[in-house]
């Protein structure tokens, strides 16, 4: 429900307020199948500017009913993602992955200090009380980025016109340390890019 | 077929045989029956075996796989294979592989490159198979196989170590050895081999409960079998019969290794062995008991029998001087009655025989045995012989009575022998007399020949026995002999309880009245016969004429004739009716 919210906002802006100098991209993302892939994440790296940090940006990564909600949290370089605990037992939130390795200790509600990522990557994140428990933070380093919905879309608004390297992940990608890449040159009108993710099939104790 | 000469022996080789055949049935069909029910059921043994094996194996498995997934998911173990360093995720391994029990473990990255390994020294590379093993292991979350390492077979597991998404891929493993083929013996209670099955050449042990020597003679066994067929086998290792199942190992990759269950008839069919002792001891009992009890029986029947023949064999040869053991409740105590019964009757009959024999003449006596006593007279055609000693009384006066005794019975045994050598018959005795029968109580073939032939040879054994008296001093006897032909009545005469066999009526008279003749010594004859007598015979005698004469009791005057020897001896023809006087 929320996330068909925050989808249906964010479509609401990306419509209502195109920039004039800019132009914006919308991404249609299927697996081999032709089926839309929820969940992925697109992001566009300019080739020409220099890659931006984000600098005092929070975001939010919760617990609840022993999940991590979402379960794909794409992130800028150098964003802080508090885990805030909703759920009345304690968790732990560790990862081993080499973009970022933390471990919170088990902790009640928002006890936990928030954890910069400042490093571009993927992190693997569960609980070392709940194995069932995981998600992902996608570490980009660049401020455009979106999650594809249900519909396996999403739109990258106010590009500035330039060369791209559109690169699109997802959790069960075959390598998923190896992003889908396709360039892309942003002029003055709005374009369109599709991507087609070869993907492992989902396992039986993945989320969902 | 052997002849038996004793009833007994029949009877024991009869029991003896059936009995003994009835057990050679019992016991050929038990132990054939033995035999193929340890043959099923070691069948069944081994199938059941070949199945409780792969459980076995898979139980074993399972056990350490749940512990390896525990192991897999300590986050300890997880933060130091995180942390890549080496000797550490070695340590760990050991330490960890150690309390599951593992042989051997290692741990994989998710590239498929061996990160860390227990075996000394370490391995140099991941083991082929164990690239499949993993990838099956992505697709399924677990992959197990049998899986050669240098050489030796393991039975190895491969489960991903989650953190939460797998990070690397642990492997543990347990080594195909006489260890675990021992253990699974214990629980199969079969013989376990593994063994490489090569296209070419004879199958390789890699591991068994047998013994090392067991194990070459196996090998060569299986060397001249076809292909495992997945069915009991039967073998001989060592002139002992097993039986034994080849199946394949599931899960094998590289070369197929198979196990070998087996089992030993000798040792299944031990608690028959016993059973068959047993059987044996029994029937040997049997046996025995049987032939006692053929024995026991054959001598109750024979033994009486026997008895009973050697009892008849004296009844045989006259001896009626005994009697058979009757206590006997049975058809032989009834059969000895019978005989002792029979026996006494004999005797009795037998003494009144002998006695009746001396009574009365022995013809009279057979007649009287053979028609019994028939208070009855019939009438026939007798020679009646009447003999009288003369002047006998004289004698008697200058004799002691021993003397006269002893003279009296040397004259009537003389002439009993004579009479009777001629088939007549004496009828009785009267005084120093004798009246003699001839065609009573039996007809003879020409009675009055006879008769006169019986008196010329009374009076020549009367000559001889007064050429003894003389030699002893004595005086000669004399002899008047009376004979005649006629038809009288015959018959037992005198009451029920005593009575005498004799013949009266006119021809009895006639006959002593011509005795009385005799005493005339005008005739100078010591024989007178009537003309029927002369006339009747068949037989011709030298007779004299001595005209008629006029006899009490008939009314016709008799002619009479002096007899005084036989034509036939003599050798000339008299004139029967010569003129006399």
């Amino acid at each position: 429900m929320d996330k068909i919210l925050r989808l249906v906002i964010a479509c609401l802006i990306g419509v209502a307020a195109p920039a004039l100098d800019a132009a914006g991209l919308t991404v249609s993302v299927t697996d081999s199948a032709g089926k839309p892939v929820a969940d992925a994440v697109v992001y566009a790296v300019s080739e020409t500017g220099a890659p931006a940090q984000a600098r005092g940006t929070i975001a939010v990564l919760d617990q609840i009913d022993k999940e991590f909600v979402p379960f794909v949290l794409p992130v800028q370089v150098g964003t802080q993602v508090r885990f805030p605990n909703q759920d009345n037992i304690r968790h732990n939130v560790y990862s081993f992955s080499p973009a970022k390795t933390f471990s919170l200790e088990l902790y009640k509600g928002t006890a936990a200090p928030p954890v910069t990522f400042d490093k571009a990557g993927v992190v693997v994140m569960g609980c070392n009380i709940h194995d069932k428990m995981l998600a992902y933070i996608l570490v980009a380093d660049t401020p455009h980025f979106a999650k594809t919905g249900p519909a396996g879309t999403l739109a990258l608004k106010d590009l500035a016109q330039g060369q791209y390297e559109v690169r699109a992940w997802h959790p069960r990608l075959i390598d998923m340390s190896q992003p889908v890449l396709q360039k892309l040159t942003v002029g003055a009108a709005d374009g369109k890019i599709a991507f087609t993710l070869a993907l492992k099939p989902e396992r039986k104790h993945s989320h969902k | 077929m052997f002849r038996f000469k004793s009833f007994q022996g029949r009877l024991v080789f009869f029991f003896l045989g059936l009995v003994s055949l009835i057990q050679v049935i019992v016991f050929v069909t038990v132990d054939a029956t033995n035999l193929t029910h340890a043959r099923e059921q070691i069948e069944t043994a081994l199938d059941l075996g070949a199945k409780n094996f792969r459980r076995l194996i898979e139980a074993r498995t399972e056990q350490l796989s749940e512990s390896v997934r525990i192991l897999a998911g300590d986050f300890a173990f997880k933060t130091a294979i995180a942390s890549g360093d080496v000797p550490t995720v070695r340590s760990v391994l050991e330490n960890h592989g150690a309390r599951v029990g593992a042989d051997i473990m290692m741990l994989v990255s998710n590239e498929q490159v061996l990160i860390a390994d227990t075996p000394e020294p370490h391995l140099d590379a991941l083991p082929g198979p164990m690239q499949v093993l993993i990838r099956v292991a992505e697709q399924r979350d677990r992959a197990r196989a049998i899986i050669d390492i240098r050489g030796e077979p393991y039975r190895v597991l491969v489960l991903p170590v989650l953190a939460p998404v797998p990070i690397a891929w642990i492997a543990a493993g347990f080594k195909i050895d006489d260890r675990l083929a021992g253990d699974l013996q214990q629980f199969t209670k079969l013989g376990v081999s593994f063994l490489h099955r090569r296209e070419q050449g004879a199958p390789r042990i890699i591991a068994s409960s047998l013994p090392m020597k067991r194990r070459g003679e196996l090998t060569q066994a299986l060397a001249l079998l076809p292909p495992p067929t997945e069915k009991a086998t039967s073998i001989e290792l060592q002139s002992e019969e097993f039986l034994i199942l080849e199946s394949r190992l599931a899960g094998t990759s590289g070369a197929p290794i198979g196990v070998v269950l087996q089992r030993s008839l000798e040792e299944e069919m031990a608690p028959f062995r016993e059973l068959r002792n047993s059987v044996f001891a029994l029937s040997a009992g049997g046996l025995l008991l049987s032939l006692f009890g053929a024995i026991f029986i054959g001598r109750s029947v024979t033994r009486p029998v026997r008895a009973l023949a050697l009892a008849a064999r004296r009844v045989e040869k006259g001896d009626y001087n005994l009697k058979l053991d009757t206590n006997r409740q049975d058809e032989l105590g009834e059969l000895a009655v019978a005989f002792n019964n029979m026996v006494k009757g004999l005797a009795e009959r037998d003494q009144v025989r002998s006695v009746l024999g001396k009574v009365v003449s022995r013809a009279v006596a057979e007649d009287l045995m053979a028609h019994g006593i028939e208070l009855r007279g019939e009438e026939r055609v007798v020679t009646v012989l009447f003999a009288d000693l003369r002047n006998f009384t004289g004698f008697c006066e200058q004799r002691t009575p021993q003397e006269v005794v002893t003279v009296l019975n040397t004259y009537f045994t003389l002439m009993g022998d004579a009479i009777e050598a001629n088939g007549g018959v004496i009828d009785k005795y009267l005084g120093d007399g004798i009246m003699a029968l001839f065609g009573a109580p039996v007809a003879g073939e020409d009675d009055a020949g006879r008769a006169l032939s019986a008196a010329l040879a009374m009076s020549l054994a009367l000559d001889g026995m007064n050429a003894e008296l003389a030699s002893r001093g004595l005086p000669p006897l004399e002899i008047g002999i009376g004979i005649n032909t006629d038809v009288v009545v015959a018959g037992n005469m005198g009451s029920s309880s005593r009575l005498n066999y004799t013949v009266i009526g006119d021809g009895v008279n006639v006959a002593s009245r011509l005795e009385g003749l005799t005493k005339n010594p005008a005739y100078r004859t010591r024989i007178i016969a009537s003309e029927a007598t002369i006339r009747a015979s068949n037989r011709k005698f030298v007779t004299r004429a001595l005209g008629n004469v006029s006899v009490k009791g008939k009314s016709a005057p008799v002619a009479v004739h002096a007899v005084s020897g036989s034509a036939e001896a003599q050798g000339e023809s008299v004139d029967r009716v010569s003129s006399g006087m």
